[in-house]
């Protein structure tokens, strides 16, 4: 990842992280500067849960590969994969949230962060392109699940569906922590 | 032959004489007379219970045939009936009826049956007609438990059967009662002849002994007073003792007869003595004159009184003197009236004798309004069978109606059997079409299965594309400003990804609706193919079942058609009753027409009895005190 790429997403994901945490201690929903009119977001679903992040916090997205999975390892933690060359921790999300994958749909690994930080999420479907708007209905983000929730900055109804705007960086960050305490 | 006759009855005295001849005649006309009467009387009342017997046994034997025609009439509906049980609980109701008028038929015909061949001749066709009655009950339990073809196969063959079998018995009674009936009829002829020809045989007989004896008698009275009379003519004219007439019999006349000849003795005694004695002295001469002028006075007034009876005056008396002719006078008198009480007698046993001529007569008229009513008994009995044998006249023709009926329904069974021939064929050409129809639909299928591998491989293509956009979207966003612009174009590109891979997801959920149409539509030719075979089976069974029909239907024509010629011979019988019964009042008007002879006879009898009547009153009478 070039350092400015690294930094932009940084800056906007550290912006989107502390806006939802911001909103959520003031107890109203909707008020996060980043996600506005208009702009795009790549959704994805795991299971039921439905879940959406920039663009840029995305760096690919590919069948699912080969995955050797590590001894001792956490049964979310599937295991490293090799994307390009590159070696990429592939985690289970509806494990690590306890939900269920949707078996009828076809499973997609979803490379999230860039460079060393990139890991792979396996996704139900192919991710689809939401534009935001004033407009929508914002919700609680607490109905989703507790080990998802401190990773999430809104919650919004697009359509009639709800959808939660995941907040990468921290959720890598506490997969990365989880990973180092024994479980 | 006849003087001896006559000189026999002479010995007998002229009273008892007269009294034992008018006996006999009037005792053999008596006896011929009831005989007759008797003899018409049984063969008239044996003639009669026949009749009357035969025909009621023929009204029972006639309510035994329609019973029967009546439970096969509601045996053949039954089996014509389909799903209608108001129908056939009518008919069963018919049925009973129809059976419970036979058992009262039966019971007439048992008790009217005397003799022992009649009884077992009703045995018999009681015995037919309860195995009749056996198949029947088979039948209806066959119908009712729904075996119909079973009960309608039992029915045409066992049943016909029987019924024919009951036909005979029922023919062989009514021949052997037909045969009673003529029988009855020619014994009564044969006794009315028979009693006719004795009647007429006996009364000639009588007639000729009564003109016979009235003959004898008369002439054994009047010969010995012409006997006499010519004596006392001879001893007028100075016969001598030869002239005296021989006196041969022992009766009242030879009585007179000893006495006129004892008195011509005396006389030609005296005369002779007269003779002798005028010489001797002519005071004696004409004292003896005087004497003898005397009794020539009285004999001539004898012979006066004789010649009146002569001429059957038998008033007439001859004075009684007191001389010897005096005895001679009063004998002739008393002769005289014997003679007028035997007349008397013989006048009252004739009147007798008219009288029981007038009873045989109304006897006779009795006898004839009998044979009166016998034959307008035989001539209703002639109507009945004359309406029996237009029913039966009727049931023949229901019979030829029931034929054509029945080749008709020949006729449509074969169109039926040929339609449903045509159907079977129909139907195995449906299923060829939609065999082929199937195997176009499969072949329908497996294109749209070859467009959904197509559409598979699109939306592989369109699901690439939309990861290459979606990896290109990402790496345009990282790259900032700088790929905006891309991250348009693979916005754009996502787009017409997604717009393909929802078009291939529309295309693909069609080709999977054509699938499962073409599924569904498999399946549904398929179970149409199966209900093509199930119906071409159904239709052969039904071409079998109406070919049983038609064998069925072939054999009840042939069983109707024997029913046609059972009633035609039925008829033929019932027209050959009719004219024996016809025969049989024939008979009757000639029985009428003998006993109508024998009434001519019988009062030409009473004529007769008036004739001897009047033959007697020709002798004048003197009246009873």
């Amino acid at each position: 990842m070039l350092p400015t790429q690294a930094l932009t997403a940084r800056f906007d994901l550290d912006t989107s992280s502390d806006a939802g945490q911001d909103g959520r201690k003031q107890g109203s929903y909707g008020k996060v500067s980043t996600l506005v009119s208009g702009a795009s977001r790549q959704g994805f679903r795991i299971g039921g849960l439905r879940l959406m992040i920039p663009y840029e916090d995305g760096s690919e997205l590919s069948e699912m590969s080969p995955i050797h999975r590590l001894s001792n390892a956490p049964d979310w933690f599937c295991g490293m994969a090799n994307l390009q060359g590159k070696l990429t921790p592939v985690f289970d999300l509806a494990r690590y949230v306890g939900v269920e994958h949707d078996r009828g749909a076809k499973r997609m690994l979803l490379v999230l962060a860039h460079g060393p930080d990139a890991a792979g999420v396996m996704v139900d479907g192919l991710p689809e392109r939401l534009r935001l708007s004033d407009e929508d209905e914002r919700a609680d983000p607490d109905v989703a699940p507790k080990r998802l929730s401190p990773h999430l900055r809104s919650a919004r109804y697009i359509g009639e569906q709800l959808w939660f705007d995941l907040d990468t960086r921290s959720l890598l960050d506490a997969i990365e922590h989880s990973i180092g305490v024994p479980q | 032959m006849q003087l001896n006759l006559s000189r026999r009855l002479g010995n007998i005295k002229i009273g008892p004489r007269l009294l034992l001849s008018y006996s006999l005649i009037l005792l053999l006309m008596i006896s011929t007379l009831i005989f007759s009467a008797s003899t018409m009387y049984q063969a008239n009342k044996h003639a009669t219970e026949v009749f009357q017997n035969n025909y009621e046994n023929t009204v029972a034997l006639d309510n035994i045939i329609v019973s029967m025609q009546i439970v096969g009439r509601a045996m053949r509906s039954i089996m014509l009936l389909h799903n209608d049980p108001v129908g056939e609980a009518r008919e069963k109701k018919t049925i009973a009826d129809a059976r419970e008028l036979y058992k009262t038929a039966y019971a007439k015909s048992e008790a009217l049956s005397t003799d022992d061949k009649s009884k077992a001749l009703l045995k018999l066709m009681n015995e037919a007609r309860e195995k009749a009655v056996a198949i029947n009950d088979r039948v209806n339990l066959l119908s009712d438990q729904g075996k119909r073809d079973e009960a309608a196969s039992l029915l045409l063959n066992e049943g016909v059967m029987a019924l024919e079998a009951r036909q005979v018995t029922l023919d062989n009674y009514k021949i052997y009662l037909n045969a009673q009936s003529q029988e009855a009829v020619a014994e009564a002829a044969r006794k009315f002849s028979n009693a006719i020809s004795i009647s007429i045989t006996v009364s000639v007989v009588v007639l000729l002994l009564g003109g016979f004896s009235a003959i004898v008698i008369t002439r054994s009275i009047t010969n010995p007073l012409n006997s006499f009379q010519q004596a006392i003519n001879d001893v007028r004219q100075g016969a001598n003792l030869g002239a005296l007439a021989q006196i041969d019999s022992k009766d009242e006349m030879s009585d007179m007869g000893f006495a006129v000849n004892q008195l011509l003795q005396d006389q030609v005694s005296a005369r002779e003595k007269a003779e002798q004695d005028r010489q001797k002295s002519d005071q004696d001469r004409q004292k003896a004159e005087a004497e003898n002028e005397a009794l020539n006075n009285s004999v001539i007034a004898i012979l006066q009184a004789v010649n009146q009876l002569s001429q059957k005056d038998l008033t007439a008396r001859a004075p009684v003197s007191q001389n010897i002719i005096g005895t001679v006078s009063d004998s002739i008198n008393q002769l005289t009236e014997e003679t007028s009480k035997v007349l008397h007698g013989v006048t009252r046993i004739a009147g007798h004798v008219a009288e029981a001529s007038g009873k045989v007569r109304s006897q006779g008229d009795l006898v004839s309004k009998t044979a009166a009513d016998e034959r307008q008994n035989v001539n209703e009995m002639i109507l009945s069978l004359g309406e029996a044998s237009k029913n039966m006249n009727q049931v023949a023709t229901l019979a030829e109606q029931s034929n054509r009926s029945a080749e008709r329904a020949t006729q449509v069974t074969e169109t039926a059997l040929t339609t449903v021939n045509n159907t079977v064929k129909g139907m195995e050409s449906i299923r060829e079409t939609i065999a082929e129809t199937e195997k176009r639909i499969k072949r329908l299928g497996e294109r749209s299965q070859e467009i959904s591998g197509i559409v598979n491989l699109i939306n592989t293509i369109a699901e690439r594309t939309h990861v290459l956009a979606l990896n290109a979207s990402m790496q345009a966003a990282v790259a900032g400003e700088a790929g905006r612009g891309f991250a348009v174009v693979a916005e754009e590109v996502q787009r017409l990804a997604e717009s393909s891979r929802n078009a291939t997801q529309q295309i693909g959920t069609l080709v999977n609706n054509i699938q499962l149409e073409t599924n569904e539509t498999i399946s549904t030719v398929n179970r149409t193919i199966g209900q093509v075979v199930h119906g071409s089976e159904q239709a052969q069974q039904a071409g079998e079942q109406m070919r049983l029909t038609q064998e069925i239907t072939g054999e009840l024509v042939a069983q109707v058609r024997r029913i046609t010629v059972a009633s035609d011979q039925q008829k033929i019988m019932s027209a050959q009753m009719l004219e024996a019964v016809q025969r049989l009042g024939i008979s009757n008007e000639h029985t009428a027409r003998q006993i109508e002879t024998q009434g001519k006879e019988t009062q030409t009898l009473m004529d007769s009895a008036k004739q001897l009547v009047d033959s007697v009153n020709v002798f004048k009478l003197p009246k009873l005190a």
